[in-house]
């Protein structure tokens, strides 16, 4: 199908793709860059600009989306892991998440409460409003246990089909759930309780 | 009731004035003429406003804190009736002032959530959902008596036309991920009441256009694992209030047009080499070598000696010589193989001219040791002087173990080249090829970065589910005109 993006954020409109460009209201390409764990700098990535900013733009729809939902106005949506910048000498694993925030295909989200803590039970709201009423090519709502000081956490990983210039895309709308990386339900959402 | 939707004179001029008063009239009595009200959230109730009645809180947006930053206020008690005097408008502003006991408070909210709330325990929430803007005509001040957090999703621009001052009693503790870039247009100055320690993993490089001065009052180490050059175009003095010793494990060489080597004492040892050249000077007391000969690794002069030599192969002037193949003048000579007479044996021959000799020989004997390979062996080796062995690293079975301490690319087995933090191990173990390499995780668990059950089985409860389809439920906004058909109404997206 041809998406519509909004013509005053419409990457392929843009003079000039800068960490600046808006890919939203509010929604600026940087906001993609800064994230706790995937902190890079715009100029050390090699991914097309424009391929890069086309890709953003699904991502800024989606926090326009869930920011513009009052369920969710005492809740703070952050990218967790934004555009990914490999090591040196670090192959990355071809069509792993991983390899799709290289390009910007693949954002990680997590949803924080007023107390500055992840809401658990939240986020699967979340989720399960995006995949109601997003589009997205596979939603994976992770749970792991790896903070060494015993706090769990939760993530939303949306990944998000690559965006021609035509804008002409399709998603897939998979979903998954996953717990320190292992896979506990495939085309189901399920709310872990931790 | 007027609402922002009438336009009575509008509706007049269309329908005429009778129309319109019939209009306006509902059928059931006391209902409001618009149709506006109820709204959806008061059919089959009481019209006071439920913010009145404390069954609902009105909140500001407040989008949520972020990582380990809290905007967490004290929950707010329900409002109690009739303390609390709402004002909303159709559009959805409200205004309220709250008299509750123990929950007194106003607050004033624009319908996209935005406004000013003053809380119970005097807690004040200022929300702006878009842009938020302050001019300030005079003077700012701002003095917080407890935390604060700012955190900036976007780009933050400081710019102080003035001078910036910033005084911090603390630790000021600055993390940057990209390049932190500095430009100073005037003097730079830095004051370090105790120790300076940097680490640079890359290369670093200055350039000083004017004159670089250090001054240090203490010891000076630089330990080189590689080369060092020095080039400077113009003069290098090295001076030293004391010793100074220069060694070097394989070649140690000094060359220019003019060299200079100057001492009270000099000593200059080496079990074979060359001093001197074609126009040098010796000067000396003693000159001392192996009695072999010449050609069996003797010593052997070449050239014109002046003075006097125990053994000579040809002497223009020998006062005594033991054996000589060709003497012009000879005092005493027991076997001579010709001479001007011919005679097998040594004629008697007339006095010859005493030639006075130019030095007298005093035998002098060296006063310094010689200087023979077991002297000078233990003189490289174990004397003050002797070469020093250099090894910056001192891992003998990694040369390069300081390296990959300080990069700790060894122990993350290049995917880091620092102590990650927990986000970013999430980040780079979402690829099953590095959460399945043992040897990076089980570093990241011995350094405490990773949490021993990184890899546990999920052996807990789960709560709801929800299948890929979409689910039927109640809109967020109602739709249609008939209240009860909004109000049971289910619909798909």
């Amino acid at each position: 199908m041809i998406y519509l993006p909004d013509p005053v954020y419409n990457p392929n409109f843009a003079s000039d793709i800068t960490a600046n460009t808006q890919l939203a209201a509010g929604v600026p390409i940087v906001k993609f860059l800064g994230a706790r764990g995937s902190r890079v700098q715009f100029e050390r990535i090699k991914t097309d600009k424009d391929q890069l900013a086309r890709n953003l733009y699904l991502h800024a729809e989606l926090i326009k989306k869930t920011t513009a939902n009052s369920d969710f106005d005492q809740h703070r949506l952050t990218v967790a892991e934004g555009v990914y910048v490999a090591a040196e000498k670090e192959t990355v694993t071809s069509n792993s998440t991983n390899d799709l925030k290289q390009t910007g295909r693949a954002v990680v989200y997590q949803l924080y409460g007023t107390n500055g803590k992840i809401d658990f039970a939240k986020s699967y709201d979340l989720a399960v409003f995006w995949k109601d009423y997003c589009d997205y090519d596979k939603l994976i709502l992770d749970y792991d246990t790896y903070d060494p000081s015993g706090n769990p956490s939760c993530q939303i990983v949306v990944e998000m089909p690559n965006v021609p210039e035509s804008f002409d895309i399709s998603f897939k709308r998979n979903v998954e759930t996953t717990f320190n990386t292992k896979l506990q339900s495939k085309n189901e959402l399920v709310e872990i309780l931790l | 009731m007027t609402t922002k939707e009438d336009n009575i004179v509008t509706r007049i001029q269309k329908l005429g004035e009778g129309q319109e008063d019939t209009l306006g009239v509902p059928q059931t009595g006391f209902s409001d003429a618009s149709g506006q009200y109820p709204t959806q959230d008061y059919y089959f109730g009481t019209s006071t406003n439920k913010a009145a009645k404390g069954e609902t809180t009105t909140q500001l947006f407040s989008g949520g804190g972020d990582k380990n930053v809290s905007i967490e206020l004290p929950d707010q008690k329900p409002s109690q009736y009739p303390f609390n005097q709402v004002q909303q408008t159709p559009a959805g502003h409200s205004w309220e002032i709250d008299d509750t006991p123990g929950g007194e408070r106003i607050i004033m909210k624009h319908r996209t959530g935005a406004g000013l709330e003053l809380r119970a325990d005097g807690s004040v929430l200022f929300s702006a959902v878009n842009k938020k803007v302050e001019v300030t005509g005079g003077d700012h001040t701002v003095i917080v008596e407890g935390e604060g957090n700012l955190v900036y999703k976007g780009n933050l621009n400081v710019r102080v036309t003035g001078d910036y001052n910033l005084t911090v009693d603390g630790n000021i503790n600055v993390d940057v991920a990209g390049n932190k870039e500095e430009a100073v247009h005037g003097s730079y100055t830095g004051t370090f009441d105790n120790n300076h320690n940097s680490t640079i993993k890359g290369s670093q490089s200055s350039r000083v256009v004017g004159t670089h001065t250090q001054t240090l009052l203490s010891d000076n180490y630089v330990f080189v694992k590689g080369d060092q050059n020095n080039w400077v175009e113009g003069d290098v003095e090295l001076t030293s209030g004391n010793r100074l010793v220069t060694t070097a494990e394989s070649e140690w060489a000094a060359s220019s047009e003019t060299t200079n080597i100057t001492g009270i004492t000099v000593s200059v040892l080496g079990t074979k080499g060359t001093i001197g050249g074609t126009l040098v000077d010796h000067y000396g007391k003693v000159y001392s070598g192996p009695p072999e000969g010449a050609g069996n690794g003797g010593t052997t002069f070449y050239g014109t000696l002046v003075g006097r030599a125990a053994e000579a192969i040809t002497a223009d002037f020998a006062n005594k010589a033991g054996q000589t193949p060709f003497a012009k003048y000879a005092e005493g000579a027991g076997k001579a193989k010709t001479h001007s007479n011919g005679s097998g044996s040594a004629p008697s021959v007339k006095e010859p001219e005493k030639y006075e000799t130019i030095f007298p020989f005093i035998e002098t004997p060296p006063d310094a040791p010689e200087p023979t390979t077991e002297l000078i062996a233990p003189h490289l080796a174990v004397s003050n002087f002797a070469i020093r062995k250099v090894i910056v690293d001192t891992d003998i079975e990694d040369p390069n173990s300081l390296v990959s301490k300080i990069l700790k690319t060894d122990d993350y087995k290049d995917l880091f080249d620092r102590d990650p933090t927990i986000d970013e191990i999430r980040s780079k173990i979402r690829d099953t090829a590095n959460f399945n390499n043992k040897e990076f995780t089980n570093n990241l668990v011995a350094e405490g970065l990773l949490s021993t059950d990184f890899a546990k089985a999920f052996d807990g409860k789960i709560g709801r589910t929800s299948n890929r389809s979409k689910q039927k439920k109640f809109g967020y906004k109602p739709l249609g005109n008939n209240p009860a058909d909004v109000k049971s109404k289910r619909f798909l997206v």
